[in-house]
Order: structure tokens, then sequence, then C-alpha cells
């Protein structure tokens, strides 16, 4: 019998290889000049790539530790050291569009962990403080347990995400 | 109120009763095989818990392949790879595990050893890593603790390295779990109360935190109410099999529920303060308990209230405000640790139990990498931490 995806699925899909391509560019940028992001990935063998896919599919993003940041690769190689799937489709649209928290996704099992867990929740607590950069607060008080109040160089550093990392991943 | 999505797991066959190990053929012919290799510690041997199981086993069509009992308290790459030798070997096909966490967590390594061919258990750290369907594997707790006979976690250390390498995999459950009170008769009154705290900290946290579900509360729920009408009796009167028996019963329940919902900033405490200073669990859990409850008690006062139904009674729980249950709830675990410190001396504070003041710091540190805090209902940095562990030093 021919399997036809729906309309829904596959807008839902484009939403979160959009939102993916955003939040990876985000992350690189920031670890470039945010000091809890740089604390966090300093732990990380350098070299190691971490990968959120969304099951059976895509879409992918991947991460590479490289020169004390985080590189954003796009889909990335099969082969990576941290794997995080989400188990369809749904799942990754309700955390990639802002109506539930990364932590809050791991916590209802919305996604698979396969390798290193210290790595797996030092990654979620970047994408934490991510969401805090991305979102109004009134949305990021919903995607985190506690948001934490920003200095003027975290503002700025806010501004600049959204102005000049995102769209150039510097 | 029901969480938006859940998942609950627990395929673990309890086999419960006084005399229960004489099962033990049955549920290993119902497995299909004949040659299980035991894993187990000298405390068991000493006790002679070991002689328990191997009568039971005399009188079948089994045959023990292979007996390794110098199972050290910590769980090591190079015991895993010797047992697995052993193993091989003697053509074994399954497992019987007898002892507290270690001797699980053991046989769990050499089961993946085993099953994946490869004592490169590294590849496997992490969770969901293993792929393939492990040996049989029967669990007999000997103490009333740690849940291991049905949670699908192993720790093992690399010594060689100085790290813990964790698994978790569905995998990794126990096929039969088996609680005869014959297997924990002989436990001291302070391991009894520890292991006992233990349980409880598992049973409170499950219910506690944010993965908490409705499955999970029921077998928390029940864990406590039992550990709290046992437990001080198991402490004074150790050889009373029912007694035994109810906390075993308990110890398994809660590792269900914790298999399920995870723990929170208790038992991140006690990991980072068992890692630094070496302080067994259970005292740890003993010690944490109270504060970490405190510590929620923002977020969570609503469930923390709830608990004082098996904490306390129905009486109890009628009878107090609903404002004011989540105090009295910990009132009732504060009062608990005084009852058991009078009894056995079990450790009130981190003072006490050992610990230097001028750990504190780097067991703050270390709490912010264990995985439990992701599940504790309220926000937890390095900060909040030390003043916790502050406040339980004396």
């Amino acid at each position: 019998m021919k399997k036809t995806i729906s309309l829904e699925k596959k807008i839902k899909k484009i939403f979160v290889k959009i939102v993916m391509f955003v939040l990876g560019k985000a992350i690189q940028s920031a670890s470039r000049w945010d000091s809890i992001i740089r604390h966090e990935t300093a732990r990380w063998p350098d070299g190691f790539i971490v990968a959120l896919e969304v099951l059976p599919w895509g879409p992918r993003m991947s991460l590479k530790k490289q020169d004390g940041c985080l590189k954003y690769l796009g889909a990335g190689p099969g082969d990576v050291n941290l794997l995080i799937s989400f188990k369809n489709i749904e799942c990754a649209f309700l955390v990639f569009s802002g109506l539930m928290g990364s932590e809050q996704g791991f916590i209802e099992h919305r996604m698979t962990v396969k390798g290193d867990l210290a790595v797996s929740l030092s990654l979620i607590r970047i994408i934490n403080l991510i969401e805090v950069y991305l979102y109004p607060g009134i949305i990021s008080r919903r995607l985190v347990k506690k948001v934490p109040g920003l200095s003027m160089k975290q503002h700025a550093l806010r501004l600049y995400i959204m102005l000049i990392g995102i769209p150039t991943g510097i | 109120m029901l969480p938006s999505y859940y998942e609950f797991i627990n395929p673990v066959k309890i086999v419960s009763g006084n005399k229960a190990v004489d099962n033990i053929p049955y549920e290993l012919n119902q497995l299909g095989v004949k040659r299980p290799m035991i894993v187990t510690d000298q405390g068991v041997v000493m006790a002679g818990l070991l002689k328990v199981v191997e009568n039971a086993i005399a009188d079948s069509e089994l045959a023990i392949g292979a007996v390794y009992d110098t199972t050290p308290p910590d769980s090591s790459l190079e015991v895993v790879k010797e047992i697995a030798g052993i193993y091989r070997s003697n053509r074994c096909d399954s497992f019987i595990a007898i002892g507290g966490g270690s001797s699980m967590d053991t046989a769990k390594g050499v089961n993946i050893a085993i099953t994946e061919n490869s004592d490169d258990l590294s590849r496997f750290i992490g969770a969901e890593m293993l792929k393939n369907r492990l040996q049989p594997f029967v669990a007999i707790p000997t103490t009333a603790g740690t849940g291991s006979e049905v949670t699908s976690v192993a720790v093992i250390s690399d010594t060689e390295n100085n790290v813990k390498m964790p698994f978790t995999s569905h995998y990794l459950l126990p096929n039969v779990a088996i609680l005869d009170p014959r297997m924990t008769l002989t436990l001291p009154p302070k391991l009894t109360a520890a292991t006992a705290m233990d349980a409880m900290t598992h049973a409170i946290e499950s219910f506690i935190n944010l993965q908490k579900n409705p499955m999970s509360d029921a077998y928390a729920t029940a864990a406590i109410k039992i550990i709290r009408e046992n437990v001080v009796n198991a402490v004074k009167n150790g050889k009373d099999a029912d007694t035994r028996l109810a906390l075993a019963n308990a110890a398994t329940m809660a590792g269900i529920a914790f298999s399920n919902s995870m723990v929170g900033l208790v038992h991140s405490l006690g990991h980072a303060t068992g890692g630094i200073c070496h302080v067994p669990h259970g005292i740890a859990m003993s010690i944490f308990l109270p504060f970490g409850m405190e510590y929620n008690l923002e977020k969570a006062r609503g469930v923390i209230g709830e608990l004082l139904l098996p904490l306390g009674g129905s009486e109890l729980f009628a009878c107090t405000p609903k404002t004011s249950r989540a105090e009295a709830a910990i009132k009732i675990v504060r009062k608990l640790q005084t009852d058991l410190y009078s009894f056995c001396g079990l450790p009130m504070t981190l003072k006490d139990a050992g610990v230097p003041r001028n750990k504190l710091e780097q067991i703050a540190q270390a709490v912010m990498d264990d995985g439990a805090l992701t599940f504790n209902p309220e926000a937890v940095n390095q900060a909040d931490a030390l003043r916790v562990l502050k406040m339980a030093y004396e």
C-alpha cells in the first residue's frame, strides 16, 4: 500500500528544519561569546560531534566542538559521539516550536539519548540558555525552570545573536 | 493531575515470599536455561546466603556453571572482564546475581560483555546503546534498598581512568526478581536503616519530581507506607521475617517507581558526596532527604503534602490543614531520622558521616554534573547545592 505523509506533517518537518538551522547558527555564534556556554563546552572533548535528529528520516542538525567553540554542521555526518533522537515529528515540533522546553521533552521521553549522558545534560543547559536569548520572557518562562537574570552584556549578546549571529554564524 | 505524556515499563517478574528462592529452578526452566552463573560477594557467602541458593538449585536438573563470590563493593571493569572469562570458559547460559547493588551491577556489566561479545564496555556507555536482548538474569537482593533488581541501570567503575561508566537500557532489567525474607534476615541494624532510607528516598523523590506519573506514584506511595510501618521494627528486631519481607517488597516497589520517574536533588547530592567522600549511599540519602524535600517546597508543595498520607497515616492527614501538610510530611521524615539515629546510630549530619567541611565546595561542583538534577522540580545551581550542603553539615 502506498504511504502518504499528511501535509500537516510535511509542514511541521519544514518548520523544524528551519528552527534547527536557526538554533544551530545561534549556538555556533553564542559559543564564541557566551562565558556560560564556553564553560559548558570546556569539558567536551575537542572534535566531539552531537546530533539532533527526528526519527525516522530527519530533519537533523549537528554541532562539532572545534577550537573551543561549537560549529554548526547542518545535517552532519552519520557517525556522531552523542545522538539525540526525537521519536517522531510531533515530539520534535513541540520542542522546536517553543510549546515545550527541551528539558521537559527529555523528561517526557519525547527523545532518546545515545551516548554520554553528562554531555547531553550540558547540551540541554546550552539549549535552555539559547531559548532564553531567542524567546521573549513570557515564552521562555514556560520553557525553562528558572529564567536567569541577563546582564547588560548578555542583553547585548542577545541582540547580536539575533541580528548577526544567526545570519552569519559569527 | 495526569502528565500530558508519560512512559512506564516494568517487565520484571516479582517472586515474593518465604522460601521464594526455591523457585529458582522453575523460573530458570521457564527461561529455557540450564547452566546459570552465580555472581555474589563475600558478605553473602559469610552470611550463608549463597548456600540457600545452592541448596535450591541442587534439587533440580540445573547445574551451576560457575560461582564468582568475590565481587568488590564498587563494580569495576577489571572484575567484569574476569567474570566474563569465567562465564565463557564454563559455558554458562544465564546469571543469578545475589547481593546488593554491586553484585547486580557487576552481573549486568558482565551480561553486556557476554551478549555483545566485547570486553570493551566503553562502547555501550550511556542510554539505550544496547541492541541485543541480554542473557537471562535472575536477581536476588540481600539488602532492601537499592532496587537494582528492577532497574534498567548499571554503573561500572573504570579504575584505570578513574571514571564511573553508566549504562541505561531496558535490556538491563532482570527477567526475575526473587524476594525471600531469608536473604535479608542477617542484615545488621545500621545497614538495614541506611538501605531502607535509600528505598524511602527513591519513593519520595520519584513521587515529587517532574517525571512522576500515576503508575510510579502508585508504587511510590505503597513503598513509603510499608517502609514507614516497618523500618523501625526491622532495625530493632531484625529476625522478624514478615518485617523483612515487607521492606524487601517496599524497596522493589520504590525501585520500580524511580526506574520510571527518576530521582532528584537528594540523589545528586548523595552521588557527589559518595563519589568524593565515600559516604555510603543510604546514609547520604537519609541525611539529605528532608533538605531535598524542603528545597522543593515552593515548586512541589502540593505533592509533598500528599506524602503525608503514606507517611503519617489517614488520621494525621485528615487532621492536618492542606496548607500545612508538606511541612508535616517533612517533620515525619525528620522524626524517622532521629529514631534511626537513636536505635542504630544512623548519621544525621554530614559531619557525623565524616565529611570534611572543606570538601563541600567540591561536592557542590560535582552535583551539577548529575543527571538527576534534570528531574528535580526546582532549578538548582552550584550556589544552591552548596547552601543545602552547608545546612546538612551539622
